[in-house]
């Protein structure tokens, strides 16, 4: 009966190993699927961008000038600069302290040195956490005497006026549904879209966000856009 | 198989990790399609295929490389284990028979299992999942039947 028991237990053993194998390569291949073929976690507009992502300096880019509603951004790294300029029910926590910025709309935060997390959209400030060496809340300084740098971290999302990401802010890849402009090479092309899937590869440069719209200005390595319109740009 | 004339040592066959080799294979001609028709490969599902390969090949090739089998003049001999090793031997003359089990996918790769059976009756010796298993048992009744032919004279 022991011995018995025990062959059965071993059996169980085996099986579970290949079934756990088995679910395994399963789960790869529906990664690997999922992210190549159908866009992976770009596909809704939402991208987050490393920071070495673009490539070398040898990488050809074009010169980029664009004007379109805003996706959905969720990117990670490092930012010179970032300025926001609104406000809301929400704190922002700036090392051990609380800044309540609902008591103006107005609210102008500047983070220099910024390495962290922003997600944001048209219109709201959802995720911003990472650390800055310098902050500077509506003209004061708040930044830690002690340390180098200070945790940021903001509460709870809220609504900006003014979101400026600069200088070299990278983007690996953005696919989203836009209206707006796109100017190439210094303008010598100009392209209008209106709801058409715009696919921007390697960006690198400065963004702008503010009344819904977005404003890139930069490189890029490659664009797409398929709609009426059918452009594809690989440098 | 390694075979001489007094000797045959045999590992399971590498046709019985078939399976993971296939799922492998799959893995990596899946990224080769994408980088292929351009689609790009995120960092992670590349990392993930080749540490399942890797990890795969290892496992298969350490578990197949723990047992062995061996018949000699004398004696079959199992051994299991790497760092702790189990080692067999019986006498031919304690064997009485040996026959070899393979299914419909076996038959086709030409591997399987081969039971040697024993006078005693209290315990078969399995070898399992080797390649072209008649040749083992033909080697076997071969050097029982020389074991005996020695004996008797």
């Amino acid at each position: 009966m022991e011995i018995e028991y025990v062959h059965n237990k071993k059996k169980n053993k085996k099986f579970y190993l290949k079934l756990g194998l088995f679910f395994a390569f399963v789960g790869i291949f529906s990664l690997i699927i999922y992210t190549s073929f159908y866009g992976g976690f770009g596909f809704t507009g939402s991208v987050v961008s490393e920071s070495s992502l673009v490539g070398n300096s040898e990488q050809k880019t074009i010169d980029l000038n664009a004007e379109l509603t805003s996706p959905e951004l969720d990117l990670s790294g490092f930012f010179e600069k970032v300025e926001i300029s609104g406000g809301g029910e929400s704190y922002l926590e700036i090392g051990d302290q609380k800044f309540y910025l609902g008591n103006s709309n107005g609210n102008y935060i500047i983070l220099n040195d910024y390495d962290g997390q922003i997600a944001f959209d048209g219109k709201i400030l959802s995720n911003l956490k990472g650390r800055a060496s310098e902050i500077i809340i509506n003209g004061i300084s708040m930044s830690s005497q002690s340390k180098d740098t200070s945790k940021v971290n903001l509460q709870s999302p809220f609504n900006y006026k003014l979101l400026e990401l600069g200088n070299q802010v990278q983007i690996k890849k953005v696919s989203y549904t836009a209206s707006g402009k796109v100017n190439l090479d210094n303008g010598k092309n100009e392209i209008s879209i209106t709801d058409e899937q715009i696919t921007m590869g390697g960006f690198k440069g400065h963004i702008k966000s503010a009344n819904e719209n977005i404003i890139l200005s930069g490189k890029i390595q490659s664009l797409d856009i398929s709609g009426e319109t059918k452009i594809h740009v690989d440098v | 198989m390694k075979e001489e004339e007094n000797f045959i040592r045999v590992r399971s066959s590498r046709k019985v990790y078939f399976p993971v080799y296939l799922m492998i294979l799959i893995l990596v001609f899946t990224i080769g399609f994408a980088k292929f028709n351009g689609k790009e490969v995120s960092n992670l599902a590349l990392r993930l295929v080749v540490f399942f390969s890797a990890a795969c090949i290892a496992v298969t090739e350490i578990h197949r490389l723990a047992n062995y089998y061996e018949i000699n003049s004398g004696s079959l001999v199992t051994s299991k284990g790497i760092f702790s090793k189990t080692t067999r031997r019986v006498d031919l003359i304690s064997v009485s028979d040996a026959d070899s089990d393979q299914n419909v996918w076996q038959r086709l790769l030409n591997y399987g299992d081969v039971n040697v059976r024993l006078f005693s009756k209290e315990s078969t010796v399995l070898v399992k999942n080797i390649n072209n298993p008649s040749g083992f048992v033909d080697f076997l009744e071969g050097k029982m039947a020389e074991k005996k032919g020695t004996k008797n004279s």
